[in-house]
């Protein structure tokens, strides 16, 4: 597998695992929601038990300083992903997936479906331990990071702007 | 090296997780505010066909029918929210806007023009609804928009604010127009 194909596979999982990890830790009603409806046992400490594993993958990808662990991390999070579809699916209940934080997505047949490519990517960091240094590695990855920050920034821009003249509005009775 | 290397990645993913927290905050927010009717989103009125052409025709005066474009705001003596818009005013009509107050009678409107601190002389005391009904506007406050004696345009003003973005539409800051006081 060329080199770049190889990166950019790895950065785009690490991507993924990051902003899934960091949503859940920021929104985690919605996360909670969802373990307490698959009853899963320790519900409490899973609710930041899976986003920060997510969030270390993504550091592990990033960083590679051992590629056994962290093929061994991607394979529990896509195991773990595959087998809360499959609850949801054989309990035939309609469980939000919560998976990238506010989700109205049910968990299913996809999660189950993505486990082979989870598969695929563990293989792959196995076996394709070229590319950057564990410094660069994590250099790209907070500048992913910091690029999400930016982007999550200006979507939220717009609402602050609306909260705060709205405010205003109430303050200076604009609006009974 | 490695150590700071891990920190500063550790740093800027709180800073995602921060970012990412208040801006779901805003959200929250929104959906309290919609949830408790704290919205105060205009929205637009529709207008049927055949409405009365020109203003003049509506019962509103015959000075209104010259003009490029017009706003007529429709207040009630019946609601709070047109209290708080008038008191907003501070005794002044907008350039560009003609102020229609709705009430029972021409006494239940001048008690209810002291207590918002408008001069009679700057309104036109709409007894008994008689223009609402007229324009099919059911709801106050609300704004008519009148381009060449027609009415062209109707939406809710929830709060003062609203109707300040309404006043400041590009469109209307160019109309060439003089405030003049009706009785």
């Amino acid at each position: 597998m060329p080199e770049l194909l190889s990166l950019l596979v790895r950065f785009s999982a690490a991507t993924l695992l990051l902003y899934a990890g960091t949503r859940k830790l920021a929104e985690p009603r919605d996360f909670r929601l969802t373990l307490a409806a698959l009853a899963v046992p320790g519900k409490g400490a899973l609710a930041y038990a899976v986003p920060l594993l997510e969030i270390a993958t993504a550091m592990m990808l990033a960083a590679m300083p051992w590629p056994m662990l962290t093929a061994f991390m991607v394979g529990v999070l896509g195991l773990s992903f595959a087998g809360a579809g499959a609850i949801a699916l054989l309990g035939g209940k309609n469980i939000g997936c919560a998976c990238l934080g506010r989700s109205s997505r049910p968990l299913g047949v996809r999660q189950i479906a993505y486990l082979p490519l989870w598969g695929a990517l563990a293989v792959l960091v196995l076996v394709d331990q070229s590319g950057l240094r564990a410094e660069q590695g994590l250099w790209t990855l907070a500048a992913l990071a910091l690029g999400l920050a930016v982007l999550a920034g200006l979507r939220g821009f717009p609402l602050a702007r609306e909260n705060r003249v709205f405010t205003r509005a109430v303050v200076n009775k604009d609006i009974s | 090296m490695i150590a700071l290397t891990i920190a500063v990645c550790i740093l800027t993913i709180v800073v995602l997780i921060c970012v990412l927290a208040l801006v779901d905050q805003y959200r929250t927010l929104e959906v309290v505010r919609s949830e408790l009717g704290l919205n105060d989103t205009p929205e637009a009125i529709a207008l049927p066909e055949g409405l009365p052409t020109p203003p003049s025709a509506a019962g509103l005066p015959a000075e209104f029918d010259g003009h490029d474009r017009l706003i007529v705001l429709i207040l009630s003596t019946m609601c709070s929210t047109c209290q708080t818009i008038a008191k907003r005013l501070r005794g002044e009509v907008p350039h560009g806007v003609r102020l229609v107050i709705e009430a029972r009678s021409h006494e239940d409107a001048e008690t209810w023009l002291v207590a918002a601190r408008m001069p009679a002389d700057r309104v036109i005391v709409d007894e008994e609804a008689k223009i609402a009904t007229a324009l099919d506007i059911t709801v106050a406050p609300s704004a008519v928009v009148f381009q060449d004696g027609r009415a062209v345009s109707a939406q809710t003003i929830p709060s003062f604010r609203q109707l300040e973005a309404l006043l400041a539409a590009p469109e209307l800051i160019t109309v060439p127009e003089r405030q003049a006081g009706v009785a």
